[in-house]
């Protein structure tokens, strides 16, 4: 038994897949955030489900990769149920999608989903009129809530095991004319599909089906026929699908709220700019002080573990000794350094995610964005790639420009991750405050604007602009946003601090079997350059496998987790800015190639390592002038 | 008159869109065709995006797009 979850973007659909599943998806609230089919199990009633979360689509016909992956699952896959989630606040568009689905013909429910958001503009819908017209179940929900999804799942257990024939709506005389005369003729064939279906799809035009059937298409005959007359089937749809909704939607008065109220301070032109600054200060501040509050009383707990195994394991054991504390270091670095600024940071991108200020971000900045040759839009991968640069880059996917998915992609592995997040507030916050933290952040956007500039330059493109939703405001749930953020920590503690661990053992034994000054030999002309002590040759190079490692070893490396003495504030800012640029790491490598090419990620790799030069060069000048 | 050439707080109707396909298939995805209905919300500042609204949903639109898309005050 096995359920597929279909809907438009921004409908709900993997707040809901989330709601049953446990956190397993990504969810934000604007669109495009599901760019792959996630699958997992439920129980229900006694029965194991399976379910698979599609990306979110407008159509299915092809023409982006989230509609192409749709489209290709729901014919070729077996399936016993598709749930559709349709936004109950924008029926008509929904039902577009809707429309498009019954021509399939596949068991379907419609789930009804933010019932409170259309209460609140205003809107009523008659369910049982919209079951008697679509002839398939429609159960309403509110799936942020937990509301009414019991009744969809148990409806669409009901409904497959039904064996009910679903109908199409019937569309314009020209084109049910044509359908009755190319249905008979369709051939066979691997397609997963009705002759009707087939024969729809034929008159669209449709790219999957018409190339799948190649050789019948392509008979004069045929190809006569489908040119003959231009089938408009997605606006019929939209005619229908609006006639529809007008059937069953009253509309009363919008309830004016205060969420209503908000756009006209955050998106004001001028206290929109200063509530921006505002809520990211804010931000940061919050991540520093949780961070901090929980880094001191770890930091001195590991010092205390570390002195007693280090007094306690005999010092005859001779390399072994230095294998277990070279462990201990690794584990109690994750647990003391990363943890912290982690687990507050991603809570907070996690709020303002659901609660849908980050497309308003694109808003305010699309004008800027453009300087740099993208639009506002390619703000989302942006905003991903502070907590990690490899679901930004899967995330520009959905730019459609070759030229301009590059310059996304390249400028977001300079956004600073969680990872180098870590090393920004572990070494610059802890030892020289907030303020310079924030600094450099500052600092690192304005080196991204300027390389997005010209690469801008390099790569014109007469691009359209920012087509983008601003979803309503909506109350976040505690649950949601502290599943995203555990949802996230859990990657860093199963992926990330395991390579911390042997990273950090490693690094032990070559401290003992002194392999570590001929690896910083290589480094010397960089860290002569940027006026750095020799030691963090090393930690540079194992910080290409996990940013984090470039803090983690470097206390390691120097001797001590207490840089107070050993570097100056000037090199720890030199130090800091280089890590941030220096080279993407190697899962943003490996990503950066299997989404844009061998090529691609060789001139990245390049480009970043002169960027990261050319940028801690100047912090090393500046920091001299002041400290 | 283009889009972005209306004032806040108006409610305009699509005359003509001077659109790549592309472009048109996506508004029309999201409810913006020749025919609809819609209030221009606010505009961002420095030439930034014009927020619209249509059937109660809040699309941004990029300058250069908006300035394509023809309307009229009803």
């Amino acid at each position: 038994m096995k359920f597929v979850l279909v809907g438009q973007p921004n409908s709900g659909k993997s707040t809901l897949f989330n709601q049953v599943c446990g956190y397993r998806a990504e969810t934000g609230n604007f669109t495009g955030t599901t760019v792959t089919v996630t699958e997992s199990k439920v129980r229900l009633a006694g029965n194991v489900v399976g379910l698979a979360d599609l990306p979110g689509t407008y159509t299915l016909a092809g023409t982006n990769p989230a509609e192409q992956v749709s489209f290709t699952y729901l014919t070729q896959q077996s399936y016993d149920c598709i749930i559709n989630v349709v936004d109950a606040s924008h029926l008509a568009l929904g039902l577009d999608l809707t429309l498009e689905l019954l021509e399939i013909g596949h068991p379907i429910v419609l789930a009804l989903n933010m019932m409170d958001e259309a209460d609140r503009v205003g809107i009523r819908i008659d369910v049982e009129q919209l079951h008697q017209i679509l002839g398939i179940p429609v159960i309403p929900m509110i799936a942020s809530k937990g509301r009414g999804i019991q009744p969809v799942f148990m409806q669409a257990l009901h409904t497959s095991q039904l064996d009910e024939q679903v109908k199409r709506q019937h569309y314009s005389m020209a084109v049910e004319s044509a359908i009755t005369r190319l249905k008979d003729q369709v051939p066979e064939s691997d397609l997963n599909l009705g002759s009707e279906t087939i024969a729809i799809k034929l008159l669209e035009k449709d790219q999957t089906v018409t190339e799948a059937l190649k050789a019948f298409s392509e008979q004069d005959e045929i190809r006569a026929f489908l040119d003959q007359g231009e089938f408009y089937l997605d606006q019929e749809r939209h005619t229908l699908a609006e006639q529809i909704a007008n059937k069953v939607v009253t509309r009363g008065a919008r309830k004016l709220t205060l969420r209503d109220k908000l756009d006209d301070y955050l998106l004001h032109p001028f206290w929109g700019y200063i509530f921006l600054i505002l809520i990211l200060y804010l931000f940061f501040q919050a991540v520093f002080l949780v961070g901090g509050w929980l880094e001191s009383p770890l930091l001195a707990l590991s010092a205390k573990v570390e002195a007693w195994v280090v007094a306690r394991v005999s010092s005859n054991l001779g390399w072994l000794r230095d294998l277990i504390i070279g462990l201990i270091q690794g584990i109690s670095s994750g647990l003391a350094i990363v943890l912290p600024y982690l687990l507050p940071f991603l809570t907070g991108l996690g709020l303002l995610e659901d609660v849908g200020y980050l497309p308003r971000i694109a808003f305010m900045m699309d004008a800027l964005m453009h300087r740099m040759g993208l639009h506002g839009g390619a703000i989302v991968p942006f905003i991903l790639g502070f907590g990690c640069n490899v679901p930004s880059i899967m995330a520009t996917r959905t730019i459609d420009d070759e030229k301009e998915q590059y310059i996304a992609a390249a400028l977001a592995t300079m956004v600073p991750c969680a990872a180098r997040l870590a090393v920004v507030f572990g070494l610059v916050a802890f030892y020289l405050g907030p303020v310079v933290a924030l600094g450099i952040y500052i600092f690192n956007l304005f080196v991204i604007a300027i390389t997005g500039r010209l690469l801008a330059r390099m790569l014109p493109e007469d691009h359209p602009g920012l087509i983008l939703e601003i979803p309503p405001y909506r109350e976040p749930t505690l649950k949601a946003i502290f599943q995203k953020a555990w949802f996230r920590i859990r990657e860093f503690i199963v992926e990330a601090w395991p390579v911390l661990i042997i990273g950090s053992i490693v690094l032990a034994l070559m401290n003992t079997f002194n392999v570590s000054p001929y690896l910083n030999r290589f480094f010397k002309p960089i860290t002569w350059l940027l006026d750095l002590p020799n030691q963090v040759g090393v930690p540079l190079i194992f910080g290409i496998l996990r940013k984090e490692l470039s803090l983690v070893m470097l206390g390691q490396a120097m001797g001590s987790m207490d840089f107070r003495g050993l570097l100056t504030p000037g090199q720890m800012i030199t130090y800091t800015v280089f890590v941030i640029f220096y080279m993407p790491c190697l899962a943003t490598l490996v990503t950066l190639q299997k989404e844009l090419g061998k090529k691609a990620m060789w001139s990245i790799m390049g480009m970043t390592l002169i960027i990261a030069l050319i940028s801690a060069l100047a912090t090393r000048g500046v920091s001299s002038l002041i400290f | 008159m283009n889009l972005f050439e209306i004032k806040e707080k108006t409610t305009v109707q699509i005359t003509a869109m001077d659109l790549e396909n592309r472009e048109v298939m996506k508004l029309s995805q999201l409810g913006l065709r020749v025919g609809s209905q819609i209030v221009v919300e606010r505009f961002a500042p420095l030439g930034g995006p014009v927020l619209v609204m249509v059937e109660s949903r809040e699309i941004a639109l990029g300058k250069k797009l908006a300035s394509r898309i023809q309307v009229e005050k009803i």
